[in-house]
Formats: C-alpha cells, structure tokens, sequence
C-alpha cells in the first residue's frame, strides 16, 4: 500500500503560468520522497492539494490507501484536510502564538480526543526527540527559529501519523542550523518510520534527505529516480541545468560511433562525450559540471583539453572558483582545490574526461516520468 | 558565447501562488449563508426600498401610485438652496479640515516633534468626540453674548464672532472632521520607505524640498482620497449644522430630510427623494475616489522589507510642536473644558464668580429624568449588541474574504461597505420606510417598527462597514498558515476557527466591537428617524433638550456620553488592536 498515490492530478491557476498537468506518483510507505524544483513549477500546490488546503481540478489523490479526493471515479470525493489522516510541517512554522509549546504539540492528539496521560506521553516523547521537553511551558515566541522549526516538526509527528508533508520547512533557517536539522530529519524518519513528501528547491537538502525525487518543471514532473541517479544521469537538459552547477554550451553534433560523439560548440572548439544518443546534425544543449573540469598546468592526456587563461580567481576556503577563456572566446568555470594555488592571467591546461560531458537535444527537454507506469485506468471516469 | 547556469543555492524561496486557498466546508457555507442573508436583510433591502418609496405617492400603510413629482422640486429655489447650503458647508469643511489634518500628519511625521507620541493620541480626542457634540461645545464657546470665548473676545476688544453662520458651521466641522483626513495621509506619511526621502537629501534636495518634490507627490493619492471622503461625510453631517445653523435658518440637505419625515405634516416621499439624490451624489463621489486610489500603484511605495515611517528631521522643532498644541487646545481641551464646568452650573452664564457649582445637572439626567435615564441603558445595550453583531458578521465576511475564492466575495464587500457612503440620515429613513412597509406585505410575528429592534437593526447596518475594516486588518496579520495548520493537524472547520483564529483574532474583534459601540452610542440623525417615546437614545435624548432648551442639564447628558466614549476608547487602546 502506498502511503501516497498522486493520479493524473490537474490544477490550473487564473492568471498564473503555475499549472499541474495530469501528473502522477507515488510514495510508498517509509520512504522520503521529495519534490525538487524552481519556484513556480507547482511544487507547493502539488503538496496543498495533497494537504487539502487547495482544491485540484481533476485526478485522484490517496493517502494510506484512502481515496481523499478524486474526480476519476463515479463519485466526485473530497475529504476535508481534518479527514485526510496525514500531518505537515509549514515552511512558516505556522505555530500559533496563543498557545504554549506543550498545547501546540498536543494539538494533534487533542483533536483525535486521545486521554490525558497518552497525550502527556506522547508530547513528551515528541519534544523529547528534538530535544526540547524542557521549553513545553514556554511561549512561542520566546523561542528561537531553530527552536520554532524543531517544535513545529515536534507538533507534526506527535500524534504518530503515518505521511508528513514537509513545505520547504528548513528555508528559513540559517546555512549551519539548516545543515544539522537536515541530519536530525533523517534521523527522526528512519526511526518513526513515516512516509515523508519534502518539497524543496535546494538541491543538496533533496539529495541528502531523500530515498527518491521528484523534479517538478512547470508542472510536470522531468525525472523521478534516487538522488544518485538524478545526480548521474540527469534525464533532460533541465535536469542537468538544474542540479548541480555547469557551464552550458550550445553545439551540434558532428559525429557519432557507437555513442562516443564529437560536438562541435558555437565557439569553434569540439567537445568529445560518452554515450551520447544524439544523432549526427542534432542541435544539442552541453553541460559540463564545474566540478568536471581539472585544470593543470602540464597538459593532461584525457579527451578534452583546452587552453585557456584565468581571468578571475575567487577564494571560497577549501575551493576556489575559477574563471577562464580559451582563445577562441569560450569562457569556463571550474572549481579546484585552493591548494593548487592558481592566480590570474596564468595560461593553464582546462580538462574533462568524456564522460563529465552531457549533452541533451535542443526543445526536448522534457522525459516521460520514469513513474509513468502505473495502472493509471484503474479508477477512470466511465 | 557561452552561457553559464547560476548557482541555485542561493535562490529565494518561493511566494505561494495568489488567491491559493482551501476548499469550503459545509459548516462554513452555512455560516456564510446566514451573513448573507442578513446582510441582505439590513442592507440592501431598506436600500431598496428608500429608492421606491422616493417614487410613491403616498405615505406608507395607504396603497400607491409611482411618480416621478417627488424629484421635481430639485429644480426649485427652495431646494437649490439647500444644495447651495450643503455645498458652501461641506466645501469649506473640506478645505479646512485637509488645511488642518494635512498640516498635522506633516508635523508629526516629518518633523522632531515633543512628546510626539502623545500628541498623536491627543490629535485623535477630537475624533472621538463627534461633530454633534463639538458643536454643543462651541456652541457654549462662542454664542453671541453667553458663550466664555465671546466674553474673552469681548473683553480682549477684537470682533466678535458668531458661531451660529457658515464659518462657524465650517469652523466647528473642519475642526471635527481634520482627524479624518489626518489619520489618512498618515498612515501614507508612514508608509514610506525613509531610503526614499533620504536619496532625495543625499542626492541635494533641501527637506522642503523633498517634502514637496517626494513626500507631496507620493501622498497625493491619499491626499485626493482624504478630501472626497471628507466631502461625503460633511455632506451628510445632521449635528452641527442642526445645533449651529437652524437657529438662523441656515438648513441642508440632512436637516431638511429630517424634518420631511417628522415635522407635521409630515412629507415621507419628499424626504425619501431628497435622501436618494443625497445618496446618489455621495456614491458617485466615492466611486471617483476609488478611480483615484485603482490608477495609483500603492506598492511601489514601501519599499519591500524595507523600513517605513518616513524620515524625520533631527532638530527639535518648538514651532511644530506649538501648531500642534494650538490645535489640541481649540479642539480637545477648551471644549471639554467648557463643557465640564458648564455641567455643574445652575443656568449658562459668563460670570463664573457669581454662580453655585454643584451636581444637581447630574443628578437630574442620571436619576431625574426618565427620558434621560432610560436613554443612557438603552443606548449601551444597543450599541453594545451592534458592536458584537457586526463585528461576528464582519469576522465571516472577512473569512470568506482572504480565506477563500467563494464568488460572492465581491458582492458582499460591496454590500458590507455601501452603508459608509449613505448619509446616516438616509439610511435611518430608509429603515423607517421599510419597517413601515414590510408590514403591509407580509404580516411579521412581532412587530419592528417602534421598537429597540430597528435601532439595533440600524446600528448593525450602518457599522458594518467600520467593523469590517477592522477585522479585514485583523485577518491580513495573521497568515493562513496559523489555520492551515489546525486543519490538517486534524480540526474541523467550526474547532479551527474557535481554537486557532478567534483566540488570534480577538485583539482585532474587539477593536472592532469598540469602533462600533463609540459610532453607535453618539449616533444622532439616522436614530432620530426611528426611535420613538421610550426608546430613545443618548443623541436623540440631548437633541430633544436641545430643542426644550434645558440648555445645562443637556451638557451633563453630553458629557455622560463622552465619558463612554472615552471608556470605550481606552479599553481598545489598551486591550485591542491598532485602530487604523
């Protein structure tokens, strides 16, 4: 049983490019599965819908194997957030100010009509996993951010829920704080065991929270895989564009044995890539990750090797960011070790294998979901 | 060349989608429904039914043919001269009050005032104390040979001055009505981003300069908007020019549709006509301000995240500080002055030395007179009972509002907030009319007319439209997620809204329950039209002295009335949310 079943989901705003197009998914039970996108590709209105707080235009959704809304069916079903058995952490904390720490906490119970000392349990036990059962008295606003964040994940899985929707929950705390509620989300899933949708626009918070991702763009989803394989072989040029950071060339392809091609870029320069499905003629979008590229001194003996001159160095610690341009006038980014200690204006050798390069036709940005195999007729429409 | 993807690390989170909110629950629809249905009821149908009886014939409770004749006196000397009245009246109230209220918002904004926090509360005393009873208080200020100001201009040898004319009439309403246009431009005042004043000086401009090349231009909308507001309210004003002008037979539009409808003979359909070309007159006007206020982008002012409140200049400014105080002093503290010593005189007299002070006036409304006394209980309880019923019909207004994309939204704002543009004493006819004529189509269980219902009935109708602005401003502080959040935790509507919204809403519901009492407990010409004998009211009790002329014995009754005000005013500074 799927803790979530999204079918054929439709929703179009008035006035707004923000539009879900029949898309479908579904999260099984313990798993992390988080939406990935820019803002405005649906995201968050794929998580209201979910929630109930918004009204979709057509499709189904499930939530532990309940049909909680649906217009593919004979009877049009809407159940009401209350009725949709599920939790949710709001990317504002959405705790109420009225009301201490404890009373928000119990909320949850308090509405299922749990006794007394299950809800003092209970609460207790939640507090007690993010660490704050001390501040119960407290009001909210005499808490930090940090401290808000952790009490409204404490409110969301007090009551034992079985699917949290998570809202972009940790955007409004600050890098470090955000880094170690990362791990202690991991931490508290893997020992509840709830089934978790995560939206989020961060990449590495997807990639390092999650079983599997969902990349929304415009409304639709572009891929749909686990963190390693999204980060490995994005399926479409949005993909690649959007996770991880690359520099992004326009070619065309020249030739191709076997899936080892030659690209020729619109500066002149070619580019050799591994398994490439283009076809020979084909306009191509190229993508190398900054990260892909080595640069030396010496010049190396892989596939692809330009000169190139620094013209911009930036210190980032451990890393610096490198700028170069080749002769021809294509520019690069590479990012290295500091220790190699480049400076600006040195002439060096800029690299990457075949395989750091990846290349997606031009226009066909857009790949069947690798979920799209679900028996979408069962409950259609007569 | 070549093209580079941005890092995404940095990107901002993304705003939630526009007009986003959560399917309805039955429950919801239920309480929507019922507000509709009242709202109709209290609003639109006695609209309706002033514009039909502006066309019948007869009085209510006689069967009637429709005619246009009640309209054709709009053209003769008699009512062009009321118009011309009206229009020398709420002109130079107009002037004078921006004049004033302008030149307040400025000072105290924009320049380092003393005390300027304080001096902003005191600004709003006048506000508070009505047109009708500032103009009881000139009245004992400046009345040819009784009133002190006169003896003091007297005894000083400057010219006297009358306060029963036009510039007495217009004095007393510039003076009452600058707090209106005042609260307006301030609140634009401060709602400017400081950073665009301070470019200005830092790009060269002096701060006159600015003042007149940013601020001035900047504020001009709610400048236009403050002014054909004030217009509307000092057309429709009954009070001052009542106690000011009558005496000398200066009479407008208000004052003429209430004696249509209560001297004898009476003349209800000629007071009907009179009152819709009254209203229609100010509907147009409000519907050219909200031309002006649509074309004007308001959002680029505040800059977003930025700070607001304006820059103010850094020297202490003795001159603003004096202007401001002279206004206080001629609006605030020489009438109540004037009012409260006068309360504790046998009979109204200039010689202060040679009279006995005692608390007999007191004793005589509170104890003595019937009339006043039971006007005292009836005006808390209905103004009470309106406040509460309003502002529970505003909440649900409001819900429905920001909470969702229901279709009827737009028709029910317009419905809640078409009662601020009537003139009262338009609507009070309008309430006499259909109370009159329901009757004679369908039989009611209990009768309406002559009763406390209709005053209750009006008070809710006429204030709607303050309650709603109050609990609109309540709804927009406090986000959708606080509700969103006891949803899908497992509430239902109806517990959400008892659990999570009304304990967050309560500073905004009783701020608005106040603004509604301390309107309805002063309200005077629309109560006029429907009380009768022991219904009265606290205004309809005063002016019915008034007219007896139990001149000091009234000004306890006023001041009686004042000190609820007061009260009231106090416990929604201290308990509620800001008033804005």
């Amino acid at each position: 049983m799927s803790a979530i079943r999204v079918n054929r989901l439709s929703k179009e705003f008035v006035g707004s490019a923000v539009a879900l197009d029949e898309v479908s998914f579904d999260v099984a039970a313990g798993e992390f599965v988080s939406l990935l996108g820019p803002s405005g590709c649906g995201k968050t209105t794929m998580l209201r819908c979910i929630a109930g707080l918004e009204l979709p235009d057509g499709g189904e959704i499930e939530v532990s194997g309940k049909v909680v809304y649906s217009t593919l069916g004979a009877k049009r079903i809407l159940l009401p957030p209350e009725k949709r058995a599920l939790s949710m952490v709001f990317q504002q904390y959405a705790l109420w100010p009225h009301m201490n720490v404890f009373d928000n906490v119990a909320f949850g119970l308090t509405m299922r009509r749990a006794s007394k000392s299950e809800t003092e349990a209970k609460v207790r036990r939640a507090l007690e996993s993010v660490e704050l059962w001390h501040v119960r008295d407290r009001k909210i606003s005499a808490l930090s951010g940090g401290q808000q964040q952790r009490i409204a994940l404490a409110r969301a899985i007090a009551f034992d829920p079985d699917v949290i929707l998570f809202d972009e929950p940790l955007s409004n705390l600050d890098a470090n704080l955000r880094e170690s509620m990362r791990l202690q989300l991991i931490e508290l899933q893997q020992e509840l065991g709830f089934a978790a949708l995560y939206v989020t626009h961060d990449q590495a918070e997807a990639m390092s929270l999650s079983d599997r991702i969902l990349v929304l763009n415009g409304g639709c989803v572009e891929q749909a895989a686990a963190p390693q394989e999204i980060w490995n072989n994005p399926a479409s040029s949005f993909v690649a564009q959007f996770v991880g950071s690359s520099n992004m060339y326009v070619g065309e392809v020249r030739a191709n044995s076997g899936g080892t091609a030659v690209i020729a870029l619109e500066s002149g320069l070619d580019v050799v890539q591994q398994n490439c499905s283009a076809k020979v003629g084909d306009k191509v979008d190229v993508f190398i990750r900054f990260n892909d590229l080595a640069v030396t001194r010496e010049r190396p003996g892989t596939d692809n090797v330009w000169e190139a001159s620094i013209f911009l160095v930036s210190y980032e610690g451990h890393e610096s960011v490198l700028k170069l341009r080749t002769a021809e006038g294509m520019e690069l980014v590479a990012v290295v070790p500091s220790a190699a200690g480049f400076s600006r204006d040195e002439r060096v050798f800029v690299s990457t294998a075949a395989d750091g390069v990846r290349s997606f036709v031009t226009g066909e940005s857009r790949t069947p979901p690798a979920d799209a195999e679900l028996p979408v007729e069962s409950a259609a429409a007569p | 060349m070549s093209t580079m993807t941005t890092r995404l690390r940095g990107l901002r989170s993304p705003a939630r989608p526009r007009g986003a909110v959560s399917p309805q629950s039955v429950s919801q629809r239920i309480v929507g429904v019922i507000t509709t249905a009242l709202l109709i009821i209290l609003v639109a149908v006695p609209l309706l039914f002033v514009l039909l009886a502006a066309f019948r014939v007869e009085p209510p409770g006689i069967p009637s043919d429709y005619t246009l004749a009640n309209f054709k006196d709009l053209f003769h000397s008699d009512e062009v001269r009321l118009f011309r009245n009206s229009l020398i009246i709420g002109v130079g109230t107009t002037v004078l009050g921006l004049a004033i209220g302008g030149t307040l918002a400025v000072l105290l904004l924009r320049s380092n005032i003393l005390g300027g926090k304080r001096l902003d509360s005191l600004v709003m005393i006048p506000a508070y104390m009505s047109p009708f009873m500032g103009a009881i208080a000139w009245m004992i200020l400046f009345a040819p040979d009784i009133g002190y100001g006169s003896a003091v201009l007297h005894k000083l040898g400057l010219p006297a001055f009358d306060v029963y004319s036009f510039t007495g009439i217009i004095i007393v309403m510039g003076i009452y009505y600058a707090p209106i246009a005042y609260l307006y431009i301030r609140s634009m005042l401060a709602n400017i981003d400081p950073s665009l004043e301070e470019s200005a000086r830092v790009l060269g401009a002096s701060a006159k300069g600015t003042l007149r090349r940013i601020v001035l231009p900047l504020a001009m909308p709610a400048i236009l908007s403050a002014m054909l507001l004030v217009l509307v309210a000092a057309l429709g004003q009954f009070g001052v020019p009542g106690v000011l002008g009558l005496r000398d037979g200066i009479d407008v539009i208000p004052t003429k549709i209430v004696q249509y409808a209560t001297n004898y003979p009476s003349q209800p359909t000629k007071a009907a006509a009179l009152g819709v070309e009254l209203a229609i007159f100010a509907l147009v006007v409000l519907w050219v301000n909200n031309l002006v206020l649509n074309r004007r982008d308001y959002a680029t002012i505040a800059t977003r995240g930025g700070r607001t409140g304006g820059a103010r200049s850094k020297s202490r400014a003795i001159g603003p500080t004096i202007l401001v105080w002279v206004y206080v002093f001629f609006a605030a503290i020489l009438p109540i002055l004037a009012l409260l010593v006068t309360s504790f005189m046998p009979y109204m007299t200039t010689k202060l030395s040679s009279v006995q002070f005692s608390l007999d006036n007191y004793n005589y409304v509170l104890r003595v007179f019937p009339a006043s006394v039971r006007a005292i209980k009836n005006s808390l309880l209905l103004a009470l009972g309106a406040g509460v019923i309003a502002t529970a019909m505003a909440m649900v207004l409001s819900h429905l509002r920001y909470r969702t994309t229901s279709k009827f939204r737009k028709p029910l704002d317009y419905l809640s907030s078409v009662s601020a543009a009537i003139p009262h004493s338009v609507i009070g006819l309008a309430f006499l009319w259909t109370w009159l004529l329901v009757p004679t189509v369908i039989p009611l269980p209990f009768p309406i007319y002559g009763t406390k219902w209709i005053i209750l009935m009006l008070y809710v109708a006429m204030h709607i439209p303050y309650a709603s602005r109050a609990t609109n401003s309540a709804m927009l502080q406090v986000d959708k997620s606080f509700e969103e959040a006891g949803r899908v935790l497992g509430a239902s509507w109806l517990v959400m809204i008892r659990r999570v919204s009304l304990p967050l809403l309560r500073p905004g519901l009783l701020t608005a329950v106040i603004i509604v009492f301390y309107h309805a407990v002063r309200e005077l010409p629309a109560s006029m039209l429907v009380v009768s004998p022991g219904n009265e009211v606290l205004a309809t009790a005063i002016w019915s002295m008034y007219t007896e002329g139990q001149w000091v014995k009234l000004i306890a009754l006023v001041n009686i009335n004042l000190l609820l005000v007061f009260i009231a005013v106090w416990i929604m500074r201290r308990f509620g949310s800001p008033e804005d």
